[in-house]
């Protein structure tokens, strides 16, 4: 089971890299392993924005 | 502890943008975002906003400046903003539309007429820099009222959160060469793309 969790900057900003930890802090303790990250960029009203694509993984029980 | 390399450096992600121009997903629940013109998609706040703006201009000039105290000056912009503000909760797309070129013609009254035409009692050189300080204030303060209350048309789509959502899974699939990633995205056991979007 994969799950996709986005985190998106403001207008004309980058992501809250300190946000993306807590997410995937949080994911983890309810059983998701973070397996990959992407970046991808986005045209916004005041500038590009960030947006960090953070993919996680069911932990398959012991 | 989670593995937080993978966030330290990320991968390049296609596909992940707007059009040109749009600021915004060109689905049908972002209506209310967009405006056409001639077959392309505009961030409908952007395109109205400087359309005021550019017609603000000429009506600067209209102004009997003169006959305008301060403080009517100061009640006037206030006067202009309600529209403005009461769209961060009204997404009805005339009034987005109206009340958008109407915050467009303001910040032309506003600044043309605070750093050039209004004659203060006090400092010019102080009244300028007090223009441009409480502009920047107002600007934060919607700003931050827009965030924290504008709904976003992804919150509850069934497609799941832009980009990686069923709507733009086409150009995600077409764009992107990543055999790891396109491997998670034809995953049979993926959930509905995207579970959750945290705003930063």
């Amino acid at each position: 089971m994969y799950k996709f969790v986005a985190v998106q900057g403001k207008c004309a900003d980058s992501y809250d890299i300190k946000k993306a930890e807590e997410i995937t802090n949080k994911m983890l303790a309810e059983g998701y392993e973070l397996v990959q990250a992407y970046q991808s960029s986005a045209g916004s009203c005041m500038g590009p924005k960030s947006i960090l694509i953070m993919i996680f993984r069911k932990q398959r029980a012991a | 502890m989670a593995n937080l390399d993978y966030l330290r450096s990320p991968k390049p992600l296609s596909g992940g943008g707007f059009l040109r121009g749009a600021h915004h997903p060109h689905c049908e629940r972002y209506y209310n975002h967009l405006i056409w013109i001639a077959g392309h998609p505009l961030c409908l706040g952007c395109t109205c906003m400087y359309t005021g703006i550019v017609v603000g201009v000429p009506l600067v000039f209209a102004i009997s400046w003169s006959s305008l105290t301060v403080g009517n000056w100061i009640l006037l912009h206030l006067m202009l903003l309600i529209p403005t503000i009461l769209q961060i909760r009204i997404q009805i797309k005339v009034f987005k539309i109206v009340s958008r070129f109407i915050l467009g013609v303001n910040i032309s009254l506003y600044l043309i007429g605070g750093l050039i035409f209004v004659q203060p009692s006090m400092d010019r050189w102080f009244f300028r820099t007090s223009v441009l300080v409480a502009f920047l204030i107002v600007y934060r303060l919607i700003r931050q009222l827009r965030n924290r209350y504008t709904k976003q048309p992804c919150d509850d789509c069934p497609l799941g959160y832009f980009p990686t959502c069923e709507w733009n899974l086409p150009r995600l699939l077409a764009e992107n060469t990543d055999t790891e990633f396109l491997g998670y995205l034809s995953s049979d056991t993926i959930e509905n793309l995207v579970i959750k979007q945290r705003r930063s």
